[in-house]
């Protein structure tokens, strides 16, 4: 009987399914995403993927032990404002607080060079109308103690007001409702007593953590857009059971794992794409043991980058959404426009600049011949030679070598460029852009690249990879030829995760019995939850991390902590695993030590590992890569600065253990590899392409 | 600039400094240029280098300005000290901190020596920087012996031993008042923390741990960028990454002059008016500009500005350019690299002993905001009527965006975690912007920066909430604040908190626009207002937290009136300035905030945009009617559009009554 | 050539406004010498602002003659004589 594993991605243009079956094989599924109703572009997808498994569509659904779905209906309901009519109830006198978006709101999101360009900048607006933000007489303070209670006619009149200005829900935000959530849970209950339809939130929830901006920004969006991901997630579920899905329907969470979707935070569901292929190259990972990774994916738009760590994806400390900042605990996903879309001008002081603005995938590159007359980083790398014109996406769209060339002739003339040169000039900003991208994201987290392995995915990842992994110093760079799918597969592999965090202010020394009550009152509260959801408590690990900062300090760092009942050399232990992990993030001399420790967050990873049939593991051919050999084909190489004939090879025609010496192109259906010279591409037992410096 | 010859040994002549040589300064100006590809992906480079180094620096401070408000200069420089890149959320300090190496150079280059690994720091506002706040911290880079340029960090500390907790003590008479002020010894020797310079701070300010946490943060964006830079050599040689600094600030100088060509040639005049001193009367005082461009050239003349005052309300020199700097940077060359060949083009006039340029120990502490709001402004509005010359940069006219703020802004007492500190209220950094024209941003940003930190931010009212002892009663974006034009301004943040907590607490407060309006608007629209919550006061409400517990909460003006009538309680209204007095557990604190300016005459504003005003609390209905001659209907929530124009008409008329063509009397 | 909200100057070497056409004077005068003021104490507006009594500064209000479009509101001391804003060169 087949078990299949079926990640699906909803991207913006296409809709990919992964299927992982009992063996470990992968079949793809694509179709073009349905943007009126995304769930038909999914039976597509998954149509599309039961032919190349010679099934049928209901036989993969009723064989599938997992299925998870990852969306951007949340992030398309923001960007459209498209969610539920949402009003807010909070503290009196704080209704202002997402407007205020403490300042920074104006600023937040954009490019450094957008900010520079002060006389126009605007804030997002938020989610939420100013009239539909009722303020409650009621106040805690920063010890959890009551200063005003909660004045419950109060709520009873806001509620009546929203509702008959006929919200749909309600998002409940008080001050310092992390150190004592009672208020907030009683006006939850008076809401839901008075209208036990409308969809109540409340912030304490969402985001146990102080400072409200953040935290009032996520309940605002997370209500906003949970009724419509919860109604469709529910008209997706029964669509997959009609053709006879019987298992539990997972979906991406932001922080680096999948959920159950009745129990899934909406707000998490947010950025699934590209949280999808973070999962999957965790999952790479562990498969080819190589613990600490950086990811690169380069998309349409844009060029994605984040580091794993001991094979954790690394989070980000107040990560924005789009524009808003929020206090969910992300994967950090550091994102510049320069993608293969990106558009290539010149400016008023006639420099030749590259991004940040992309012609998407419409109207595209030039060569995409869907109208786009601006040259793109695409059609550099067409008339480059690196990219056949006549095999992108497998041949599915034939490239317009031609007038590419004359666009980006055209743009030359500008600045007294050959079309050659141009081209070439566009090539070396954006792998310029991409480099220092990556240098400031590896080097921000504290690490070194020379210690990390480089993968590159994405469409455009491994056209470029080699040389911005060169530029960085990474000995090992990995290219995949399912990287087009990437996201898919790492949903259909994610694990699933919750994460439990409680704000718990404490100035060191700090009794060590505290430290393990709240731990253990943590985990328990995990253990509950998930067991509520439907796990049994021996299915999940835990995992703990601390926030700490030093006395007088905003931010905080997070560490992880080993799990056990702590005596006084264990915090000791803690307190010097967060000195050295501050001295590597920032130098000697800046850990202020006397200043005095103090923890601000205790976090609980709850966590349910996916069973995963192993990957297939193939035998070694042999190094010699003739059988796959396409063309000749001329290519102008960057470090001598001509074209040279090059090596191509079709990427489905190579075996494991082939060895491709470098200068050489790789072509597989939906993408293209560029090796150097100087550099080896070997095939892997997995069929990655796996490319070192010579010697 | 100072017109003294630097480098005393001459432009022609090179240096040993002790770690190395300098070479002559002819020298380091000629250099071979890169290509533009080059050039781009090197500046670009430098850029990310300095900006890490930067956000190491916010990363560890303690300062809220610092950490969440992204206050911090980073900056690499030439070997003689001109800024060949930076980066900053706060663009009062570009140019400000060269004085310091050039000082580090003359005095320091034989004894003790400058070597590799020295850290230097300064605090001195007559030699850089803006105030004694300003604490900048510097180190020599070295390649193999040459010197080839500095690296810098600058934050604002808010507690330097003056007079006063909270570091701009509103009482200062001198500069001697203001702090401990060093005079670029080095904190590190070779590498080595030197603990008896540190001492000579840590001994004299209320908060050694607030200071060595910002020690340690500029340090670590030292040791960050430093490290950079030297693998930025490594990978590209030591000659290109000279050239690189050095066509950064050419690159910069050909642009900004190029713009300036390209706008009409004329002179253009602005006041500012501030009005108080010492008090305890009001005091009348202005900044003064006639800012004259010829080709591409811009004149900056600041004569007939008031004389020096006697209180802290003056700029040294730094902190003039430093205000100038920040309407160039932000309003006129937003688009040019950030360096000292941006400044090339400006000529700066500053009568010596006026307010704009004070003599050595006259106090100038409270510079940043005033007299540097009103410097700032009059350069804004200078720029915003040249830049209606040309029609492509229409898009960019600004009205002015600094106006009145009137706040308990320091404070300084035991926390409620025990330890003594003091610190400063950032939420004033919630500022509306000024409005720009049709063809740009339309209305003002609300509660959007300050102009002088393009990346404001002002901290979560919990943090502060956790950091000091204080409960906040509101933190809203206040009504009528907003100047009201065809554009409005953007409308500003007010705030009400009590001492929550603590045993004892001071606040000291500072302010203008109880007698004099500072914030000018452009072009027909009217100068923005403190709100409806002011004026600024100490609310002493007896028993407030007794009632709190028992459900009172006062919420606003009528809310405290009510219940000082119910149950006791007073107001006292304060001067613009207060130096510190204690408050306890019953006293409000009230702070207000202007807003940006607006643009154009408000009777032309569509009515539709009026209502909507209303109804985000913008501009209440009294404004609407009284000023926009707009008529709402307040149930209903809809124009009365006939009403509307009858209003309008009666405004107009009004005007025609009173309007008499000026008789030169 | 624009040199104000309102104003231009005009292929005579007129300064000009925009909304009515209006003429106001020669492009190397003063514009607000040549047009209908009007003094306003600052608390005439809505809002915090100083009172009478107390401020020491006020609004001259400049009208354009042709259509009284408010053409700019100046904070000056009672008295003071129009302040030469914009002179361009010619």
């Amino acid at each position: 009987m087949a078990k299949y594993i079926i990640g699906v991605d909803t991207g913006g243009t296409y809709t990919d399914v992964c299927v992982i079956d009992e063996k470990g094989y992968v079949t793809i599924g694509k179709s073009p995403t349905t943007p009126s109703s995304l769930e038909d572009g999914v039976m597509d997808a998954l149509e599309n993927a039961a032919q190349a498994l010679h099934v049928s569509r209901s036989n993969l659904l009723s064989d599938a032990i997992s299925f998870c779905q990852g969306t951007t209906i949340g992030t398309n309901a923001l960007i459209n404002r498209s969610g539920v009519k949402t009003g807010m109830i909070t503290t009196k006198g704080f209704e202002d607080t997402i407007y205020i978006q403490r300042a920074i709101g104006r600023v937040e999101g954009l490019h450094p060079d957008e900010v520079r360009h002060q006389a126009v900048l605007k804030k997002p607006e938020p989610f939420i109308p100013k009239r539909l933000i009722k303020g409650i007489t009621e106040r805690i303070d920063c010890f959890g103690k009551v200063v005003v209670p909660l004045n419950k006619k109060d709520v009873k009149r806001a509620v009546n007001e929203l509702l008959s200005d006929d919200v749909k829900a309600i998002a409940i935000a008080f001050l310092w409702s992390v150190e004592n959530p009672s208020h907030e849970e009683e006006a939850a209950k008076i809401v839901s007593d008075l209208a036990p339809d409308i969809f109540v939130n409340v912030s304490h929830k969402v985001s146990p953590l102080i400072r409200e901006y953040g935290r009032f920004n996520s309940v605002m969006i997370d209500t906003y857009i949970g009724p419509i991901m919860i109604q469709w997630y529910k008209r997706l579920y029964e669509r997959l059971k009609q053709e006879g899905f019987t298992r539990e329907m997972l979906t991406a969470q932001v922080w680096g794992g999948v959920m159950p979707y009745h129990a899934m935070m909406p707000i998490g569901t947010i950025n699934s794409g590209p949280v999808g292929g973070v999962l999957a190259s965790k999952r790479m990972a562990e498969i080819l043991e190589k613990p600490n990774v950086i990811t690169t994916d380069v998309g349409g738009t844009s060029f994605d980058v984040s580091v794993i760590a001991e094979y954790e994806p690394v989070r980000g400390r107040e990560p924005p959404i789009m524009r808003y900042r929020v206090n969910i605990p992300m994967v950090n996903i550091s994102a510049i426009g320069a993608g293969g879309g990106t558009i290539a001008w010149v400016d008023e002081t006639n420099h030749l600049r590259v991004g940040p603005q992309s012609a998407g995938a419409l109207p595209g590159p030039v060569c995409y011949g869907r109208g786009g007359t601006q040259p793109c980083v695409t059609d550099a790398d067409l008339v480059l030679g690196i990219l056949n014109p006549d095999y992108y996406l497998g041949g599915r769209i034939k490239l317009d070598k031609e007038t590419a060339s004359k666009a980006v002739k055209t743009l030359g003339k500008k600045i007294g460029l050959d079309r050659i040169e141009t081209a070439k000039a566009i090539f070396d900003l954006q792998n310029a852009h991409m480099a220092d991208l990556l240098r400031l994201v590896v080097t921000r987290s504290g690490y070194d690249p020379r210690d990390f392995t480089l993968f590159c995915y994405g469409g455009g990842g491994p056209v470029h990879g080699a040389i911005y992994g060169r530029e960085l110093g990474f000995k090992e760079i990995y290219m995949f030829e399912n990287s087009a799918i990437w996201s898919a597969f790492g949903l259909a592999s994610g694990d699933i995760i919750r994460i439990f965090q409680r704000h718990r202010y404490l100035r060191m020394p700090v009794n060590v019995n505290v430290i393990n009550e709240t731990f253990t009152e943590l985990e328990r509260e995990a253990l509950e939850e998930m067991e509520k959801i439907g796990f049994g408590r021996e299915e999940i690990v835990l995992r703990r991390e601390m926030s700490m900062k030093f006395g007088r300090q905003v931010n905080v760092e997070t560490i992880p902590v080993p799990r056990k009942t702590y005596i006084e050399q264990d915090v000791d232990e803690i307190c010097n695993t967060f000195i050295e992990y501050y001295r590597s993030l920032y130098g000697e001399g800046a850990a202020f030590v006397e200043a005095g420790m103090e923890i601000m967050t205790f976090i609980i990873h709850a966590v349910k590992p996916a069973i995963l049939p192993a990957m297939p593991k193939l035998g070694l051919k042999g190094e010699d890569p003739s059988h796959a050999f396409k063309e000749k084909r001329d290519v102008f190489l960057p470090e001598f600065g001509k074209f040279v004939p090059l090596n191509t090879y079709e990427f489905g025609k190579l075996k494991p253990g082939n060895v491709i010496v470098g200068p050489a192109v790789i072509e597989a259906p939906t993408t293209t590899m560029f090796i150097l010279s100087g550099q080896i591409g070997g095939v892997d037992e997995y069929k990655n392409l796996k490319v070192t410096e010579r010697g | 600039m100072a017109e003294k010859k630097f480098p005393s040994w001459g432009e022609d002549n090179g240096m040993e400094i002790g770690g190395g040589w300098i070479l002559p300064l002819n020298k380091i100006k000629h250099y071979d240029k890169l290509d533009p590809i080059e050039f781009d992906i090197l500046s670009h480079r430098l850029y990310s280098i300095i900006n890490e180094g930067r956000q190491a620096v916010m990363r560890v401070s303690g300062s809220p300005v610092v950490a969440e408000g992204g206050e911090a200069l980073f900056a690499v420089y030439d070997p003689y000290g001109s800024t060949a890149s930076l980066a900053c959320g706060l663009l009062l300090h570009v140019i400000g901190t060269e004085g310091f190496i050039r000082e580090i150079l003359e005095i320091q280059w034989d004894a003790p020596g400058i070597f590799d690994g020295d850290i230097f720091m300064y605090n001195e506002p007559s030699i850089g920087g803006i105030h004694a706040c300003d604490q900048w911290t510097g180190t020599p880079l070295f390649h193999e012996g040459e010197l080839i340029g500095w690296l810098g960090a600058l934050t604002h500390t808010a507690e330097t031993g003056a007079i006063e907790p909270g570091g701009m003590p509103p009482s200062s008479r001198s500069l001697l008042h203001e702090g401990y002020r060093v005079q670029g010894i080095k904190i590190l020797e070779k590498g080595k923390l030197n603990q008896a310079a540190l001492n000579c701070v840590l001994r004299s300010t209320r908060d050694p741990a607030y200071y060595t946490l910002d020690l340690r943060a500029r340090i670590a964006g030292l040791n960050v960028a430093k490290q950079r830079i030297k693998q930025l050599i490594a990978r590209y040689g030591a000659e290109k990454v000279k050239a690189v600094m050095q066509q950064n600030m050419d690159h910069s100088e050909e642009l900004a002059r190029a713009k300036l060509r390209g706008l009409s040639d004329g002179t253009w005049r602005a006041v500012n008016y501030g009005d108080w001193d010492i008090g305890p009367e009001p005091k009348l005082w202005k900044v003064v500009l006639k800012a004259t461009k010829e080709g591409d050239e811009l004149i900056l003349d600041f004569t007939g500005s008031s004389e020096a005052n006697e209180g802290p309300v003056n700029c040294m020199i730094w902190g003039t350019w430093g205000s100038i700097f920040v309407a160039i940077a932000s309003q006129l060359f937003w688009e040019i690299p950030g360096n000292a060949g941006m400044v090339r083009p400006l000529k700066l006039i500053a009568p010596e002993g006026s307010l704009t340029n004070v003599h050595f120990l006259k106090p100038c502490v409270m510079c940043p905001p005033l007299p540097g709001r009103h410097i700032s402004n009059v350069v804004t509005t200078i720029i915003a009527k040249m830049l209606y010359t040309n029609e492509k940069y229409w898009g960019d006219i600004n009205a002015p965006w600094c106006a009145m703020s009137w706040m308990g802004a320091f404070w300084g007492g035991a926390t409620q975690h025990g330890y003594i500190s003091a610190g400063l209220f950032g939420d004033g950094w919630a500022r509306g912007t000024g409005a720009g024209i049709d063809e740009g941003r339309g209305d003002g940003c609300d509660t959007g920066a300050l102009q002088m930190t393009i990346e404001s931010c002002i901290p979560d009212v919990e943090m502060n909430e956790l950091m000091y002892p204080f409960l906040y009663l509101w933190r809203r974006e206040e009504v009528d604040t907003a100047a009201p034009g065809r554009w409005r301004g953007g409308a500003s943040v007010s705030l009400a908190v009590v001492p929550h907590n603590s045993s004892s607490v001071t606040i000291a407060f500072r302010g203008t626009g109880k007698y004099a309006e500072e914030g000018q608007s452009l072009d027909g629209a009217y100068p923005p207002s403190l709100g409806r919550s002011g004026p600024a006061a100490i609310i002493r409400l007896k028993d407030l937290k007794e009632e709190m517990a028992k459900g009172v909460k006062p919420d606003n003006l009528e809310d405290f009136r009510n219940y000082i009538n119910e149950k006791g309680g007073k107001f006292r209204y304060v001067n613009p300035f207060e130096a510190s007095q204690r408050v306890t557990e019953n006293d409000v604190i009230l702070s207000l905030n202007a807003g940006g300016g607006g643009t154009g005459d408000p009777i032309d504003r569509e009515p539709e945009r009026v209502l909507a005003d209303v109804q985000r609390n913008i501009f209440s209905l009294e404004m609407a009617r009284e000023v926009f001659g707009v008529i709402i209907n307040p149930e209903a929530q809809i124009v009365d559009e006939k009403a509307t124009k009858v209003q309008r008409e009666k405004i107009r008329a009004k005007r025609r009554e009173r309007g008499k063509v000026w008789d030169g009397e | 050539m624009r040199i104000h909200y309102y104003l231009e100057i005009d292929n005579h070497g007129k300064i000009r406004c925009l909304k009515c056409g209006q003429t106001l004077c020669e492009a190397s005068e003063n514009y607000k010498k040549h047009v209908p003021r009007a003094e306003v104490w600052p608390d005439e507006i809505p809002g915090q602002h100083p009172t009478k009594s107390d401020a020491l500064v006020l609004y001259y209000e400049y009208y354009c003659p042709g259509c009284f479009t408010l053409l700019d509101v100046e904070i000056a001391e009672k008295g003071a004589p129009p302040l030469w804003d914009i002179q361009i060169s010619i």
